[in-house]
């Protein structure tokens, strides 16, 4: 099925979304991009990508993937309400992030340059999901 | 305690596979569940978004290992992951959703090792005279043997018969294989 078909994704919505995701990453030049999928791995909006070549789709389902192992691991281990993961790697990190809304629960995929530090990155797509959150909200 | 056998539960979305692990696991089984957004494809609450794992145990010393497939296309780089060092597969299939044929050439072909080496169990569920007909002519058309069972995924005693099933056909294959050998 084309990511399209999907009822969730409005056009109007998909084009405020990657609108407000373009924001982001044009303001932070460690935030190299972004990803916003349904929690059932659907695109929903994503940022301008430096190469264009990045697989949309894939790393949407990827990231909702991530976040379903992700809280079972945290059940697994006693931890409740799992908010996100980190992937680090030489070349930089990915966060993943829950935002949940009333209508819609979504994924937040950042991924950060290696110039950025754990913490600052935390805290940028922290307050990114917490805008993202009100949008949707504000949306529905 | 456990030798590594490992058993997929194949199918789409809603086809009933992480209710048949739950249906015959003895561990309480993992699921990895998401809100549903494709509400027009199944109407069910929510759905699969990396994998189900239960195990069964066979006896003291004997377990296999059961994983669910997440059924949506978009999930189909966990497949071949999923797929690694599995046994065989039971495919679930709804009938009353979908196109038959292309939902039984999507599988087979995506866990084309397991069917070349006949170790899939095809597993029909809410069926008619009709979509029975279009699964036994597509074996035909396809030239396969794979087992057709009517089951229900909540039920333990069907889901540990196609299980049973799975394992003796691919024992049977494993053995002609060593014969000709």
């Amino acid at each position: 099925m084309n990511p399209t078909d999907n009822p969730v994704f409005s056009p109007t919505l998909k084009v405020k979304c990657d609108a407000l995701l373009n924001g982001y990453t044009d303001d932070d030049h460690h935030l190299e991009f972004l990803s916003l999928s349904t929690s059932d791995g659907y695109i929903l909006a994503h940022s301008r990508s430096e190469s264009g070549l990045l697989n949309c789709r894939r790393i949407s389902a990827m990231s909702s993937s991530l976040s379903g192992i992700s809280i079972e691991l945290a059940k697994e281990t006693r931890n409740t309400n799992m908010e996100g993961s980190i992937i680090e790697c030489e070349t930089g990190f990915l966060i993943c992030r829950l935002v949940r809304t009333d209508g819609i629960d979504a994924v937040l995929l950042g991924v950060f340059s290696k110039e950025s530090n754990h913490g600052m990155a935390l805290w940028t797509l922290k307050n990114i999901a917490k805008s993202i959150s009100e949008f949707l909200t504000v949306y529905k | 305690m456990n030798n590594g056998k490992k058993i997929l539960f194949i199918g789409s979305m809603g086809a009933g596979k992480t209710t048949a692990i739950s249906s015959i696991s003895d561990d309480p089984p993992v699921t990895t569940e998401a809100m549903n957004s494709a509400r027009h494809i199944s109407d069910k609450q929510t759905t699969t978004v990396a994998m189900d794992f239960g195990r069964i145990y066979l006896d003291q010393f004997d377990a296999i290992d059961l994983y669910g497939i997440p059924g949506q296309d978009h999930f189909d780089f966990l497949w071949p992951i999923l797929e690694k060092g599995a046994l065989g597969a039971i495919f679930l299939l709804d009938c009353s959703q979908g196109d038959i044929p292309e939902t039984l050439d999507r599988f087979c072909n995506a866990f084309a090792r397991l069917r070349d080496n006949n170790a899939i169990v095809i597993a029909l569920n809410r069926t008619d005279q009709h979509s029975v007909q279009r699964c036994q002519q597509w074996l035909f058309d396809n030239n396969l043997t794979l087992p057709l069972i009517l089951s229900d995924p909540r039920e333990r005693t069907d889901v540990l018969m196609l299980l049973e099933l799975l394992i003796a056909n691919v024992e049977a294959e494993l053995f002609s294989a060593g014969e000709t050998q």
